[in-house]
């Protein structure tokens, strides 16, 4: 059990990747992870498509990269990007990164990545959004502990605008929807852990709010 | 005539119900909603400030909205536009109550749509604020230059 703890523990989301193939057999395994998650009714609504293909990685980023440009350009206007980087004091490095994230590059690397396996979902299903969500991290655990590295890139299909443009380009059908691509590849970078909140901050009992009596 | 109240309140009632599944994403589930009836109309004009005045003549034209005026800031890519007397103001009011914010603005939808598919702009709201004693919304929006 602990083993398994560590892995959720080391897992990161990797936005760089080694330009070495990922075999079939790995993808499989991936997957197979995925096909075992949990889901409402057993509606096992996820389907895969495994994405290799240059031209399609190409269309992907790019409706990518202009949906984060545009989310984080309107973020940069209300001045949501000034709360977020509150703690970033160097003016430079802060003009940096938001340039960075207004031309929307963050989500260009999907193109970069050896193979993107899109996690498509059956709508006629209860639990559409959890049953995914389960499945998607089924298999980022799974590539993780095959020394793979993985990033969920939601930008593709964060504004529905942009869902449809990912669903015509993958010929997804009426009834499903795209739901998660999951850039996978081995990793070319060691990004340390993301703040978590402590467990004391988040943890209420029999209601919320209400913390164990002393 | 159908009573107009069915309409809003079942509007609202979606409206929560999406913004309790996907919270302040439910914004990015909301942007197309209007474009079918701006379809229905004819809307000219090859750049964004003649789209954005023939789009508010029609929704002005089709009681949708009272009035609408904007400003752009110095970027030339931020605009402001203020919307008064939109039919969709109850339904605002109603989802307030109910501790939902304003998230979808369909008729800043149609106008956004509407330059993206005749002049092929990227296109974003920024935010979206509702005035219910001043019977207006103020709704900022980025129009990306080519």
């Amino acid at each position: 059990m602990n083993d398994l703890l560590e892995l959720m523990k080391t897992r990161r989301s990797i936005r760089r990747y080694q330009e070495k193939d990922v075999p079939d057999e790995l993808l499989e395994k991936i997957m197979e992870a995925g096909r075992w998650a949990p889901s409402g009714d057993n509606g096992q609504p996820w389907r895969f498509i495994v994405v290799r293909d240059l031209e399609t990685k190409k269309a992907l980023s790019r409706i990518a990269t202009e949906g984060s440009g545009r989310r984080f350009t309107a973020e940069y206007f209300t001045g949501r990007l000034d709360e977020r980087f509150e703690g970033l004091k160097d003016e430079e490095k802060k003009a940096r990164v938001y340039q960075k994230l207004r031309s929307g590059v963050v989500s260009s690397f999907l193109v970069d990545a050896p193979v993107i396996i899109v996690v498509c979902a059956y709508l006629d299903v209860w639990d559409v959004p959890y049953d995914v969500a389960m499945a998607t991290q089924n298999m980022q655990l799974m590539a993780h502990a095959l020394g793979l590295g993985t990033c969920v890139v939601v930008a593709p299909v964060c504004d529905i605008i942009d869902e449809v443009e990912t669903a015509k380009l993958l010929k997804v059908p009426h009834g499903y929807k795209v739901a998660l691509p999951l850039a996978v590849g081995y990793p070319d970078e060691s990004p340390g852990p993301r703040p978590r909140w402590a467990l004391e901050d988040i943890l209420f009992h029999e209601e919320f709010g209400k913390r164990r009596a002393e | 005539m159908i009573d107009r109240t069915y309409f809003e309140d079942t509007f609202a009632a979606l409206a929560k119900s999406l913004f309790y599944e996907r919270g302040r994403g439910a914004y990015f589930r909301a942007t197309m909603v209007g474009r079918d009836y701006i379809d229905r109309c004819e809307i000219k004009g090859n750049t964004s400030e003649a789209v954005i005045e023939n789009c508010i003549a029609v929704l002005v034209e089709n009681n949708i909205i009272e009035k609408a005026t904007y400003q752009k800031d110095e970027s030339d890519s931020f605009f402001t536009f203020e919307v008064k007397g939109c039919a969709h103001l109850p339904v605002e009011a109603w989802l307030r109550e109910e501790g939902v914010p304003a998230f979808v603005c369909p008729p800043i939808n149609m106008i956004l749509y509407k330059i993206r598919q005749r002049i092929d702009l990227a296109v974003e709201i920024a935010d979206i604020s509702v005035d219910q004693k001043g019977g207006k919304c103020i709704v900022r929006v980025v129009i990306f230059k080519q």
